[in-house]
């Protein structure tokens, strides 16, 4: 049995998130964040009547890009250390079960996600203060829920580097999921229609109920629906589903885990 | 007490597509005890199975068949790697981090308590020579230097069982020599050492007990002192007729 | 390769490729807005599609909206009448029926500047069925409704209404001025009246013009009515 558990999933994910910020490539990626998400205050000049609209949406939009950028290059930069650096030899020999090892990275890379999401909309709100968004609830929960289908890219990203056998693979099958999780709602619609054949139906279906469902966290798409908040019971149950997923993910990624030979 | 004990750990490789695979053996049936504060050198050429011997005995790979027993437990059993420290054959750290954070990391793993986890960092450190580079990057740090952090890393846990796999690679003679000085420090502390190592002058100066890999079989085991005339002569005498004498 | 990496590269690339089949022949867009003509629609449903795949609808509608105000701004466009602007505006609210500000200023172009009343109203009741919550919408189909039925007090009561609200196209406000005139003339005993009713409203669109444009119209009528030299 595996002591101090907790403690040393804590010091794995404190590892991670040191070495992915002061990583170069990070810093760079800050740095074209925050000139995007400025930048959009010039581009919604020219999009005259939706000034407020247009700057929220281009902001958003580069939050979801820099977000899921910084998933996918924190774990490629964890994992490449790891596996062709070899530094995860000296740490997996230590006391320390693989389960642990691979929640602490889960955690590691969320906690990288949230603190470039969380700057990144100080920054967007720092800019609100211009005046031209009036900031609710909702314009908090669109981020918030952004960040939850990022750390679900992220737990299948993990599994998928885990079962493949080399990193760009894992990198670009999870990329085609992100996009796959995109169209959740099209495969809904087309299972949903008379005409299609019952083995497409079955063979859709599965795809729907197995791939992410991204749409379900698009509020960004959503905040315009007029005289709406968002309905708590709904961002509670797709924060279910997100927390859900994850450990699917991660207990199927841990199990692979732990039958990997290095 | 054995501190070290395998029996028929065979391992084979599987590589290829599944309507073609391919297996390569690696490890034939490996019989092998190691007794309590003994300094065992294994000895062998490139591809013997060395490395794969080690990586099964702590835990980075799984046995085909047979089995490894450290302490008295299966190898690889988490409360066991606490007594056990490894150095691998050219350490990487992650690069971004200092020795000083490495170092405390690794103390957490080891589940060391903070004043004792803090005075051994340091300690370690000194011991190498790299406490003034404490807070510096290891991105920064030279093949040496990054073996020397290696070094370090081993003296934390105060550990039954050292592996060490070429503990000397990469680094300069004075490097070395300090090393087998603290190979020789462990020795003398009463513990068990298991070098992998292609340094025959290594394994006559630290080791009491030597085994030569040929092929994945091990085909010597004795002791450092029944051998006869230079150990360089035994060891290419018994490579090249394959373990006869 | 080894088997695992074949497994997921052709599971990926079925999974991808099975989807953009479907999604071709798919009826999402169809379903979702099939009350409304989408076929009229200029571009292709792929650009939905691509929009949708992003996760970034609203975006895109955004980006539309800014190709429809170049397309609006570019008099060269004001000899084929504005012809392509309800289409572009369908592009719009197709990717985001919730995008309100189009339903304002391109129905008011369609009604005031090119005559097509019924398409607007029929434009403006679509923005109404999606946003069904968004007041302002009610407020230009009254004004709209009016004045197809010639009511003109009631109309110009409506765009009145709708200009002192924040986000209003600023043609409105010249629009209501010339109402006023209509007003003017249809009423003579009231002509004093409406005629001030108009010097008031270019006062203000002078004083504090919401683009650049009105303030030059408002110097322009106030001069005629020689208000100002």
């Amino acid at each position: 049995m595996e002591k101090h558990k907790l403690l040393k999933i804590l010091a794995i994910a404190q590892n991670v998130l040191k070495e992915c910020i002061r990583h170069k490539i990070f810093n760079i990626l800050f740095i074209f964040a925050g000139a995007l998400i400025g930048g959009s205050l010039l581009i919604e000049e020219l999009s005259p009547g939706a000034e407020g609209r247009t700057f929220i949406n281009v902001a958003y939009a580069n939050m979801e890009l820099f977000g899921f950028l910084t998933v996918m290059l924190s774990i490629f930069i964890i994992t490449f250390e790891e596996v062709e650096m070899r530094t995860l030899w000296l740490t997996i020999t230590k006391p320390v079960s693989r389960t642990s090892y691979l929640l602490g990275k889960f955690f590691g890379i969320s906690l990288v996600l949230l603190l470039t999401m969380s700057v990144m909309f100080l920054v967007v709100f720092g800019l609100t203060l211009t005046g031209k968004v009036h900031l609710n609830i909702n314009y908090l929960l669109v981020p918030a829920a952004m960040s939850l289908s990022l750390m679900m890219t992220a737990a299948f990203t993990i599994t998928l580097i885990t079962i493949a056998t080399n990193l760009p693979t894992g990198i670009i099958f999870s990329s085609l999921l992100f996009i796959i999780g995109h169209l959740t709602e099209h495969l809904k619609s087309v299972i949903e229609n008379p005409q299609t054949g019952i083995a497409a139906k079955t063979a859709l279906a599965l795809v729907y109920y197995l791939a992410p469902n991204f749409e379900l966290f698009n509020l960004k798409d959503k905040l315009y629906l007029a005289g709406g908040t968002f309905d708590p019971y709904y961002i509670l149950q797709i924060t279910l589903y997100a927390v859900l997923y994850v450990f699917a993910a991660l207990y199927i990624g841990i199990k692979a885990f732990k039958k990997k030979e290095f | 007490m054995n501190a070290l004990e395998t029996k028929q750990l065979t391992k084979t490789y599987i590589s290829g597509h599944f309507w073609s695979k391919k297996s390569s053996p690696a490890l034939n049936g490996i019989d092998l005890k190691i007794k309590n504060k003994q300094v065992f050198g294994l000895l062998g050429l490139n591809g013997a199975g060395k490395t794969t011997l080690l990586k099964i005995l702590i835990g980075l790979l799984l046995p085909s068949f047979g089995k490894a027993v450290i302490l008295g437990k299966p190898a690889g059993d988490i409360q066991t790697r606490k007594e056990i420290a490894y150095l691998p054959e050219m350490p990487y750290f992650p690069r971004y981090l200092t020795p000083l954070e490495i170092l405390d990391f690794y103390g957490k793993l080891y589940e060391l308590p903070v004043v004792e986890r803090k005075k051994k960092t340091l300690e370690a450190l000194v011991k190498v020579g790299l406490y003034e580079k404490r807070t510096h990057k290891l991105k920064e740090f030279s093949k040496g230097m990054l073996q020397k952090v290696g070094i370090a890393q081993l003296l934390l846990n105060n550990a039954k069982i050292y592996f060490l796999d070429e503990p000397t690679y990469g680094l300069d003679p004075l490097a070395a020599k300090q090393m087998r000085d603290i190979i020789l420090e462990l020795k003398k502390a009463g513990k068990t050492i298991f070098l992998n190592t292609h340094q025959i002058n290594e394994v006559n100066q630290i080791c009491d007990r030597i085994g030569i890999l040929n092929n994945g079989h091990l085909i010597e085991d004795i002791e450092v002192k029944n051998i006869k005339g230079s150990m360089e002569s035994f060891f290419v005498k018994r490579v090249q007729n394959n373990g006869k004498a | 390769m080894t088997l695992k990496t074949w497994l997921i590269t052709g599971f990926s690339l079925i999974l991808l490729a099975g989807s953009i089949t479907l999604i071709h022949k798919d009826s999402y867009y169809k379903q979702q807005f099939k009350e409304f003509p989408f076929k009229e629609a200029k571009k292709e449903p792929f650009y939905l599609f691509l929009a949708s795949i992003s996760g970034f609808r609203s975006l895109i509608a955004d980006f539309l909206w800014m190709d429809a105000i170049q397309y609006i701004g570019d008099r060269e466009n004001g000899k084929e009448k504005y012809k392509q602007i309800y289409p572009k505006a369908k592009d719009i609210i197709t990717l985001d029926p919730n995008f309100t500000y189009p339903y304002i200023a391109v129905s008011g172009i369609l009604f005031f500047e090119l005559g097509e009343k019924d398409t607007a109203i029929e434009f403006i009741k679509f923005g109404i069925k999606n946003n069904p919550d968004y007041g302002k919408l009610k407020l230009y189909l009254a004004a709209y409704t009016y004045s197809k039925d010639d009511n003109l007090r009631m109309t110009a009561l409506y765009i009145k209404a709708a200009i002192k609200e924040e986000d209003h196209p600023p043609m409105l406000e010249r629009i209501l001025g010339s109402i006023y005139l209509k007003l003017a003339g249809k009423e003579p005993e009231q002509k004093n009246f409406w005629t001030g009713e108009a010097i008031k409203l270019w006062a203000e669109m002078y004083e504090h013009p919401s683009e650049p444009l009105n303030r030059t119209y408002a110097e322009s009528r106030l001069k005629r009515f020689g208000v100002i030299k």
